[in-house]
């Protein structure tokens, strides 16, 4: 008995230490992708403010809402969420709502002033891209799929 | 004949002085739209940093683009608002960037106030203390609020209330490194 509580407590920490991160990812249907008009925000999921999440790959997109190159690649993220969510973890920073102190710390660290701005980070945070503006998921998915298992 | 000519120059010419603020001749697509703005202007740079330091005032900065219509929007609603221009003009030095025309120093300004946990993007309204630090910020402001959206008045005054709070200035506010 000991020591099944013992082993639900360390999966627990284990779990409590790789974080739960977003999930269920969703774009907002309403999305005008030739304007700068303000739709609201543009990804929806659950831990919307999570941040950094080890043990797998991170994506991270930083967005402004008002802004339709942002919209663009706020779709190709939930693309390349639907593919690769159990593979890689996706960190979505919206720069017009107030963010976690996760979230802040990757803002810190990798934002250069543009947006929308993507990183992909490796399992242990690494940074493997870190660039404003759109960007092509063939691209990220290359990246993805020589990070992912390393 | 002669003499109404004159007066008319001279009414003009009044006119157009009073018209213009510290944007007059700028190259700049989005300064040039605003240099007949009732809002007294300043191109960044040394001259409004002194200004603020002399008055002991913050820097409204509004830093935008020509193509951005919600800049446009707030050009129109907001600062094209007399009795706006005037609060502005009487509690802050007034700067504004245009987004296409300096990147580096717009990157500087997004980050700092992206840094601050303030909203980034386009428009971008921040406050800025005479030595350069951005302490406060946000971005699209109506000129009346709309539901939860503060207006700008409402922005400008919670600005110039933190502004009298040096403590939490010098231990929040992002220094801007680009050259004043």
């Amino acid at each position: 008995m000991i020591m099944r509580k013992t082993a639900i407590v360390l999966v627990f920490l284990l779990l409590s230490s790789f974080g739960f991160g977003i999930d269920n990812l969703k774009l907002n249907p309403k999305l005008d992708y030739a304007s700068d008009s303000l739709d609201g925000p543009l990804i929806t999921g659950d831990d919307s403010q999570s941040g950094f999440v080890a043990g797998k790959p991170n994506y991270v997109i930083i967005y402004g809402e008002g802004c339709f190159n942002s919209k663009r690649q706020a779709r190709r993220t939930v693309e390349l969420y639907n593919k690769y969510r159990d593979r890689v973890h996706f960190v979505v920073i919206d720069l017009d709502v107030p963010r976690s102190p996760e979230q802040q710390k990757l803002v810190k660290q990798f934002y250069k002033g543009y947006i929308p701005h993507v990183v992909v980070l490796n399992v242990r945070g690494e940074s493997l891209y870190n660039q404003s503006g759109e960007v092509d998921s063939e691209r990220i998915e290359e990246i993805f799929n020589s990070s992912i298992n390393r | 004949m002669l003499a109404v000519a004159l007066i008319w120059w001279l009414v003009a010419s009044t006119g157009a002085q009073t018209n213009e603020n510290h944007l007059a001749g700028a190259a700049s697509p989005y300064l040039k739209r605003a240099s007949g703005q009732p809002v007294d202007w300043y191109p960044w740079g040394p001259d409004a940093f002194k200004r603020a330091q002399g008055l002991n005032r913050p820097v409204l900065l509004d830093l935008g683009a020509v193509w951005c219509p919600w800049c446009g929007l707030m050009d129109r609603d907001t600062y094209n608002n007399t009795d706006t221009a005037e609060y502005i003009n009487q509690c802050f030095v007034a700067v504004k960037v245009d987004f296409d025309a300096s990147p580096e120093l717009v990157a500087e300004i997004e980050r700092a106030q992206a840094v601050l946990n303030r909203p980034a993007g386009l428009p971008l309204t921040a406050f800025i203390t005479p030595d350069g630090k951005l302490y406060f910020g946000a971005g699209y402001l109506p000129a009346v609020r709309e539901a939860a959206k503060r207006s700008f008045r409402e922005t400008a005054e919670e600005a110039l209330r933190l502004f009298s709070d040096k403590q939490k200035i010098e231990e929040e506010a992002v220094q801007l490194e680009v050259q004043k």
